[in-house]
């Protein structure tokens, strides 16, 4: 990929660049390339962040420790992967380090639960409002609900695959696994959900 | 009431469901698949299942982040890049940067030293609290100049007997004046 001078970047304009043009060009300290990668990927990494750890306050700060990593590793990013897949495995190693910080955390304060894979904490988020598309808000929160309380490999590739509607190949790139394991994780993760809430859907029919 | 045969293909098929949906199964496999579906109810079932929650699913990918989240993130970035531009303005001066770190910590033991040493007039703790019999070895009394007392230094010891002369288990009430304990 061409460096881009600072004439060059004048010239272009950055909205229609890829977000791997940007990086580059914020390797030269160009802030206004970064700023629009923000702009591009907050939104959705924010969504994969709550999502996984049901917690608006730390999706807010993980967000912003994901793009400062970004920002400090920029250097280091090859274009064996697109960005995209970067930033995502990123926030997903973030999101699980501080999952299994909390779930050490409630162990060492109340002893080992049943369940390991049972999130660790279950409070209600008022402060994030995210679902009026969904009619039903009850049902919404309930299908929210048994989304964060699938096990950990299983809800990170839901997450990616059925809400965030990634491809096989970039979930299997983002979490490191083969795709294979990617199909059978989420189809673990699908009928776990599908039995959890079989009644609700039965209404439905 | 289904076969045990029965019941094991429908465990088999149960395991690619997810893979039938989104349409990632071999062209033969899913031929067999459709097969079954159009023969088992329980199986349609629960494909039907599957398929509601990945519409629900779906649902759930609008979230509105709060828009000063962005700004929050940029600043955070900008700060950073400001830490990296004036440390690599200092790289070629490593001499400027041990004398920069000098300076700072220099700084910050010169505020720490301001924050303990002592000035008359302040008080450090409520003279109510002081109980001249408890502390009496403990601590030492400056007072305020207007009755005699050396701004930064201890007692003479007229004033220390003075002092000593007035223990009780009340506690000391001179106005002005401050504790410091060693």
């Amino acid at each position: 990929m061409p460096v881009l001078t600072k004439q060059d970047l004048e010239q272009a304009e950055l909205p229609l660049m890829s977000d791997e043009a940007l990086l580059s060009s914020s390797l030269d300290g160009n802030l206004v390339a970064f700023d629009l990668l923000v702009d591009r990927y907050y939104d959705r990494i924010y969504g994969y962040l709550y999502r996984f750890l049901k917690d608006s306050d730390m999706a807010e700060d993980l967000l912003q420790e994901t793009f400062l990593r970004v920002w400090k590793k920029r250097g280091e990013f090859r274009n064996i992967a697109s960005f995209s897949t970067w930033i995502y495995t990123i926030a997903g190693n973030l999101a699980r380090s501080e999952w299994r910080r909390r779930k050490r955390w409630r162990m060492l304060r109340i002893g080992p639960s049943n369940n390991d894979d049972e999130p660790d904490y279950d409070l209600p988020d008022e402060s994030a409002i995210p679902d009026q598309v969904v009619e039903n808000r009850l049902a919404a929160a309930e299908l929210i609900d048994e989304v964060a309380k699938l096990p950990e490999r299983y809800r990170q590739v839901v997450i990616l695959r059925d809400i965030q509607e990634m491809s096989y190949e970039e979930i299997a790139g983002i979490v490191q696994i083969p795709v294979g394991t990617v199909k059978s994780r989420l189809n673990r993760g699908r009928l776990i959900l599908q039995e959890k809430l079989g009644k609700w859907y039965e209404n439905e029919r | 009431m289904r076969t045990r045969d029965e019941q094991g293909y429908c465990g088999l098929v149960s395991e690619v469901l997810s893979s039938y949906l989104d349409h990632s199964l071999s062209a033969s496999l899913e031929r067999d698949v459709a097969t079954h579906l159009e023969e088992c109810v329980s199986c349609r079932h629960r494909l039907e299942g599957i398929s509601f929650l990945l519409t629900d699913l779906k649902k759930l990918n609008v979230i509105d982040a709060p828009q000063e989240l962005s700004w929050s993130i940029k600043r955070a970035v900008h700060r950073e890049a400001r830490k990296e531009q004036a440390i690599s303005l200092l790289k070629p001066f490593p001499f400027l940067a041990s004398a920069a770190a000098a300076a700072i910590i220099l700084v910050m033991v010169g505020f720490q030293g301001a924050a303990v040493s002592p000035s008359v007039g302040e008080t450090t703790a409520p003279l109510e609290t002081l109980s001249a019999v408890d502390q009496g070895q403990l601590q030492r009394y400056i007072l305020p100049p207007q009755i005699g007392g050396f701004q930064g230094a201890g007692l003479y010891d007229d004033q220390v007997a003075m002092l000593d002369s007035t223990r009780s288990n009340a506690p000391i009430r001179l106005p002005g004046a401050r504790a410091v304990s060693f």
